[in-house]
């Protein structure tokens, strides 16, 4: 069990990102860096060391899992845990998703109460 | 902060973002539909379709977070149904295909705007299917035509709307787009060389509809039975199946998903949260009231007459497990469920809470769906017991003491009023000779088909109950003897048209009934009322049966003052 206290946060959906940060802060007590696209998490990884990483899976240009690869071959955040949200909800789709490397995937639409139950609970899987 | 001002501030701010969300939704919608006119001018391009799929998949992920749910499930019917355009790798759409796409947007439009972006975060539950009134669309998928016909013809004899599949392939393109009350299927054939049972665990949209799910089968075995629960199936019915137990199974799974006029008092100090419990009961279909001021609890309760107490357990002056103990001092609420809102993680308090008669806690932050769903299982669960003891097993009928008393009641109010009221008592005609022809169970079937018409076709307002074995009363205020009668005529045309089945056999029922109105006869009390009419429905049997008979053409007028 590893304890989270940092998430860098990506989804390019303005109101999502918005939501789900004040959940994840006020809720859960947790540091939210939130950005809209892969290119400025990339950049946000120069000032901000997260213990997780949520990943839209759908994003334009650079989607979820090309963002994660990306994150994944820096040296410093090779094994960043990441989870993708989704709105995937078929199973064959979510465990693609389990395969591109993400310890969870969580689906949308997600519960804004109990989000940071989930990252705790995906914490004691660390 | 403490977790209670934690919570409310989140809710707050939860609230505010819904409404710039719902306030963004135009803009979403006409991004939308300027993809859908490019698409009109030019062939289309997968990437056009890509394009189109994205923003519907968007709009089906946010809204549902944003506690839209009927958008969410809608634009993602859309979403599945160009996916699979794209998955079939033909890209163009023709003319009929962008306008039914266009059709799809404006539905969707059409219920964003009905959505009220002030009303609290579950408000769009009360758009969901399953707290909707008592449904009657239904969806038969039967592979027998000749069976789905005469299936078809019994159930609209109950009122169903029916619409017919051959095959679970139909049912299932037809659960993309639209949604019935419910489904019954005939799990006895075999599709794309699965059998029907296996086929429908693969037909994902009709798996993901929330309409309860009714199987026909031939097996009784164990392994078939666990199979259509594992399938979510919501009752399991052996071929040849009685249409009307089938009606009134149905019934009651409707009833337990929708509970008209249950009210919920809620007992809270800190008016905001009170607000928003009593928004969240409201957008389930409760009626929730709250009070402030803990002295008022009888008060209050006797006004209101709450079938479910929430009680937070610290209020100022009082604790909540002091307040329950005066509550149980009278004994009318001895029996009231109490449900406490606590921050308490403390085993110790809780247990004593319990002792004192709490039925259950929520613990703060409450979930508004946690709160919606503890809430009605405990409406269910105090109505299951009450109906035990005023109810008729068979039908959920009112049992014999209790409808007599209603007539006396109603009979009552009607002279204080001065508006009509109608008493009518009807029988089943030659019920020895049904259950001597084909057992007791088989009546069981016809006893409790007539209670499901009666049910069906009177009014919310009208009481109905079983006064003996085969003998019903019912009970119409504000309801003059002539329109009674021709209610109770159609009624009865109706009975005549439903076919029950034993052993193949094939048989109708009839009924014979007596009426009588205060307008007629204003000198009689309820008592009085009952004896009439049963003169009048024993005229029915002797005049040869299947056939109504109103008081006020066989009583004299001496016997009017009986």
């Amino acid at each position: 069990m590893a304890q989270i206290n940092n998430i860098l946060l990506v989804d390019d959906d303005s109101m999502i990102r918005q939501l789900a940060e004040m959940s994840l802060s006020q809720l859960g007590g947790f540091t939210v860096k939130a950005c809209d696209s892969g290119k400025s998490a990339l950049l946000a990884l120069q000032s901000f060391t997260p213990d997780i990483v949520l990943l839209d899976s759908n994003m334009p240009e650079m989607d979820g899992p090309e963002t994660l690869s990306k994150i994944h071959s820096t040296t410093d955040f090779s094994n960043l845990p990441a989870v993708f949200i989704t709105g995937e909800t078929r199973p064959d789709e979510i465990d693609k998703l389990k395969a591109l490397g993400a310890i969870d995937v969580i689906v949308k639409p997600f519960d804004p109460m109990t989000l940071s139950d989930q990252i705790n609970a995906i914490s004691d899987q660390l | 902060m403490n977790s209670k001002k934690t919570a409310e501030n989140f809710n707050a701010a939860l609230q505010q973002l819904k409404e710039s969300y719902t306030a963004r939704l135009p803009e979403d919608f006409a991004k939308i539909k300027h993809t859908l006119n490019e698409l009109d001018n030019q062939s289309c391009h997968q990437s056009q379709l890509e394009n189109l799929r994205q923003l519907f998949h968007k709009m089906a992920g946010t809204s549902g977070t944003f506690g839209l749910s009927e958008l969410g499930l809608k634009a993602r019917a859309i979403e599945r149904k160009i996916n699979q355009k794209i998955k079939s790798g033909r890209y163009e759409l023709s003319a009929d295909e962008i306008s039914e796409l266009k059709t799809d947007l404006d539905k969707i439009v059409s219920v964003s705007t009905v959505m009220d972006a002030s009303a609290s975060f579950e408000a769009s539950e009360k758009m969901m299917p399953a707290v909707e009134q008592l449904g009657n669309r239904l969806w038969l998928i039967e592979d027998d035509q000749l069976l789905a016909n005469e299936l078809k013809r019994q159930f609209e004899t109950f009122g169903y709307s029916t619409e017919v599949f051959h095959s679970l392939n139909d049912a299932d393109i037809a659960a993309q787009k639209q949604e019935p009350d419910a489904i019954v299927i005939d799990v006895m054939f075999e599709e794309a060389k699965l059998n029907a049972t296996e086929k429908f665990g693969q037909s994902s949209n009709l798996q993901q509809l929330k309409c309860p799910i009714i199987f026909m089968s031939a097996y009784d075995d164990f392994d078939s039975r666990i199979r259509a629960v594992q399938l979510k199936a919501k009752g399991y019915f052996l071929k040849p199946v009685s249409v009307p137990a089938i009606v009134n199974h149905l019934r009651r799974v409707f009833e337990a998903q929708n509970l008209p006029g249950s009210s919920i008092l809620i007992v809270e100090d800190d008016e905001d949260l009170a607000q928003h419990f009593k928004l969240v009961l409201e957008s389930a279909g409760f009626e929730a009231k709250y009070l402030l001021e803990p002295e008022r609890i009888i008060e209050l309760l006797n006004e209101f007459n709450p079938e479910v107490v929430l009680m937070d357990l610290h209020m100022p002056g009082y604790s909540g497990i002091e307040l329950a103990g005066v509550i149980r001092q009278h004994e009318k609420w001895m029996s009231l469920p109490i449900l406490y809102l606590s921050a308490e993680t403390d085993i110790e308090i809780q247990a004593n809470a319990l002792e004192q008669g709490a039925e259950d806690f929520l613990t703060k932050p409450i979930n508004d769906v946690q709160l919606i769903s503890t809430v009605r299982a405990r409406v269910i669960r105090t109505r299951q017991l009450d109906e035990k003891i005023s109810r008729d097993g068979l039908t959920g009928l009112l049992k014999h003491a209790v409808i007599k008393e209603a007539v006396n009641h109603e009979v009552t109010r009607s002279h204080r009023n001065s508006k009509p009221c109608t008493v009518v008592m009807l029988d089943i005609d030659h019920f020895k000779a049904v259950n001597d022809n084909y057992g007791h169970a088989i009546g069981d079937v016809v006893i409790s088909a007539i209670s499901i018409v009666l049910q069906q076709r009177l009014r919310n307002t009208d009481i109905i109950g079983r006064y003996g074995g085969e003998e019903f009363v019912a009970v119409l205020p504000e309801c003059s003897a002539q329109q009674a009668y021709n209610i109770f005529d159609n009624i009865r045309q109706s009975f005549n048209q439903v076919e029950f089945t034993s052993d193949n056999k094939k048989f109708t029922c009839s009924f014979s009934a007596g009426l009588i109105c205060t307008e007629d006869f204003p000198g009689l009390n309820g008592e009085e009322m009952l004896v009439s009419a049963d003169t009048s429905l024993y005229h029915s049997k002797k005049n040869g049966r299947n056939q109504i008979t109103s008081a006020s053409d066989i009583l004299t007028p001496m016997d009017r003052s009986l």
